[in-house]
């Protein structure tokens, strides 16, 4: 069995694509589905929090849509309008995201609200998101309809609030039926809310060629077919969820095991239980979840698990840790996981509808590669360690080589071609490449550059693979999620009390939980310990006020205490050290 | 279930929250609340939830948990959702009996 696919191409500059020829097997969303209408076979189950299954075919995911397509054109939804999907993990958002592409709106799925915290502030991003997108319906049910019928002001951007039970039950007569649009494959599909480096979340517009050339580039590299068996806890309104897992199912003809997210959260055991009943072939998740995996499933649990059937773990989303992959199979290697080629690492992001690369799927073992620390952290060049256990290595997981029509650069500062294993940015180029974000032309130009994808993330290409190794912005990435450092800066720098220009932001990986923490350094002339508890709370309000993110950890400092450079500019790989070295001692006390 | 002492719990949830929480320095008050005092996002909330559920062997109901904001709804839920006793001395005594 091939390991590469023949038409990758290499050269010693810092170059890789991907030129295997595909055929996609749909050219919308909606006629992948139509495709499988004529199947009976069960496409989805659907877990509720319990537990508690309920199944649904392609052919009732069909119907069913057309039944809120034409609820939705009978309230005047018109061709592009934008509709928000803000639903749990169900029958209802499925429906409901078919039925609002087959009306010829676009879906803009978001969370819905965690319960009653921080709901003033939920509201607020709820209302930029709808107001830029110029939303004109929002789908969503009952249980919230307390908190979005009291937002005055969002109810007036909107012309309707429709909840997905009240549309059920007031169908359409099928003789009143109206046309439906014509659906083309460079018609919007989908508009992903992302963070962005104005704190305020951006649209990423997809077409349905996009996420066709994602979903089949992902399938091609992960060698699926029909057989397969996939179970997702992962949310719909989260590109891995949505894309990677319900898409991907329903375009592969594979059965998708949904189960919510809070059931996996609340009990982890359950991923790996209902990946045992349903002999479980393909599931993703991102790197803390194998962590939480492993420090929250107890010993005496691992008797009913089964994984044996598990062949791809996808991981992806944030970064990496072999050791977190090391800990997992050494946990979980005596209920049946084969070894470490079950891991799928791999690279992407919304912008590129989901992923850009994947490792090899036939390989003797995860890519985990060592390098020199000093080349990497000091010289921008990647020099492979002569042995695993030379001192001061660095080990590196690969994210592997482009999804096919794909391709992959790295470029120094001047956008200047570099070559194998110097460090630089990761540009990417593809036919998955988002169209620009929706009504914000400036953000979308910064983001190309002679059409490729500027990325912000930096990395090297060895032995023709792609290593990720640091984010030039100094993005911070919890739980999936990114989060610019300036941004959390620029807001606890507003409150009173912290001096301006004085507040350092930055990630600490925390590999107690697979994720990175969240951490800022203020500068304040207080020194009274009440008024500074009471400082911290404020700055911690501010930021949860406008990112929707809260620091893990505030720490206020006296005045000067934050090292910068010469020319002011804030070190904050230097705060970094200095926050780990204190912190060891203050853990070491406890 | 085996009866709680009403007093353990406070104690209990403090230490939970302690380790999962990044800052040590937690000055603890029933009025903390977990996502802007504790800098808790939804998911290490629900991480706390699963810790405390396993702790007590309880299966906690997500509509009851979603409204908890601050440690003293958390204790405040368990001590309705537990079969407690007054104190840990009582418990000790009974055991003793």
């Amino acid at each position: 069995m091939k390991q590469w696919p023949e038409n990758i191409t290499s050269k010693p500059i810092a170059y890789i694509e991907n030129k295997d020829t595909y055929t996609l097997q749909a050219e919308t969303l909606i006629s992948m589905l139509t495709r499988l209408r004529g199947k009976q076979k069960q496409s989805i189950i659907f877990l509720d929090i319990n537990n508690n299954e309920s199944r649904a075919t392609a052919n009732e995911i069909k119907t069913e849509a057309t039944f809120i397509a034409q609820y939705l054109k009978r309230q005047g939804l018109e061709k592009n309008d934008k509709v928000i999907i803000m639903l749990p993990t169900s029958f209802d958002f499925v429906r409901s995201f078919f039925g609002v592409l087959m009306a010829g709106g676009v879906p803009v799925p978001i969370a819905p609200p965690f319960g009653s915290k921080g709901i003033e502030n939920y509201l607020n991003n709820l209302e930029h998101i709808v107001a830029d997108c110029e939303a004109r319906f929002l789908i969503t049910f009952d249980q919230i309809k307390m908190f979005v019928n009291d937002s005055i002001k969002i109810s007036k951007l909107l012309q309707e609030i429709l909840f997905i039970n009240e549309m059920t039950k007031k169908t359409v007569p099928a003789d009143e039926f109206q046309v439906l649009p014509e659906i083309k494959a460079e018609d919007l599909a989908l508009i992903q809310y992302t963070s962005g480096t104005t704190g305020k979340p951006k649209g990423v517009m997809l077409t349905h060629r996009n996420l066709l050339h994602n979903i089949h580039g992902i399938g091609v590299a992960a060698r699926v077919t029909e057989n397969d068996i996939g179970l997702s806890w992962l949310p719909l309104y989260h590109d891995m969820g949505l894309i990677g897992s319900l898409l991907g199912s329903l375009y592969w003809d594979f059965i998708l095991i949904a189960m919510v997210p809070e059931a996996f959260l609340l009990n982890p055991s359950l991923w790996l239980e209902n990946m045992t009943k349903y002999q479980v072939t393909i599931s993703p998740a991102p790197n803390f979840a194998y962590n939480y995996c492993v420090s929250r499933i107890p010993d005496n649990k691992l008797t009913n698990i089964d994984l044996s059937n598990w062949r791809l773990a996808f991981n992806a989303a944030e970064p990496i840790d072999s050791k977190t992959l090391q800990r997992f199979i050494e946990k979980f290697s005596s209920c049946g996981l084969k070894n470490d080629t079950v891991f799928f690492p791999g690279y992407g992001m919304a912008e590129n509808s989901l992923a850009a690369t994947f490792v090899p799927i036939s390989r003797e073992t995860t890519i985990v590669q060592y390098f020199k620390r000093d080349g990497i952290e000091s010289r921008n060049v990647a020099v492979a360690a002569t042995n695993t256990a030379e001192d001061n290595a660095v080990s590196l997981v690969s994210v592997g080589y482009p999804l096919v029509g794909q391709a992959v650069q790295i470029v120094d500062e001047k956008g200047k071609i570099r070559c194998e294993g110097e460090i630089g940015e990761i540009l990417v180029k593809s036919p998955s490449l988002f169209i620009g974000y929706y009504r914000n032309q400036e953000e979308t130009e910064n983001a190309f550059v002679d059409g490729w994808l500027r990325t912000g993330d930096l990395g090297f290409i060895h032995g023709r693979m792609l290593f990720v190794n640091g984010r030039r912005k100094e993005m911070i990435i919890k739980q999936g999620r990114n989060i610019y450092p300036y941004d959390m800066e620029r807001i606890a720098a507003s409150v009173e009390g912290i001096r301006k220009g004085c507040v350092a932001a930055f990630g600490v990986q925390n590999y107690m939980s697979g994720t990175e923490d969240l951490i800022l350094l203020c500068e304040t002339p207080l020194s009274d310990s009440t008024t500074k508890e009471e400082l911290v709370r404020k700055v911690r309000a501010a930021i949860w006020e406008n990112l929707r993110i809260v620091p893990d950890d505030v720490n206020l400092i006296p005045k000067g205490a934050i090292p910068k450079t010469s020319s002011g500019k804030i070190q904050r790989s230097l705060c970094r050290k200095m926050y780990i070295d204190l912190n060891k001692e203050l853990r070491a006390e406890i | 279930m085996e009866a709680i002492a009403k007093n353990r719990i406070e104690e209990d949830i403090y230490k939970i929250i302690l380790q999962l929480s990044v800052s040590k320095k937690i000055k603890f008050d029933y009025e903390l609340k977990f996502i802007e005092d504790l800098g808790f996002s939804s998911l290490k909330i629900m991480e706390m939830v699963s810790v405390v559920a396993e702790l007590y062997g309880f299966e906690p109901i997500l509509e009851e948990i979603m409204v908890l904001n601050t440690i003293g709804d958390l204790i405040q839920y368990l001590e309705q959702a537990l079969p407690l006793v007054e104190s840990e001395i009582f418990l000790e005594g009974r055991k003793a009996v």
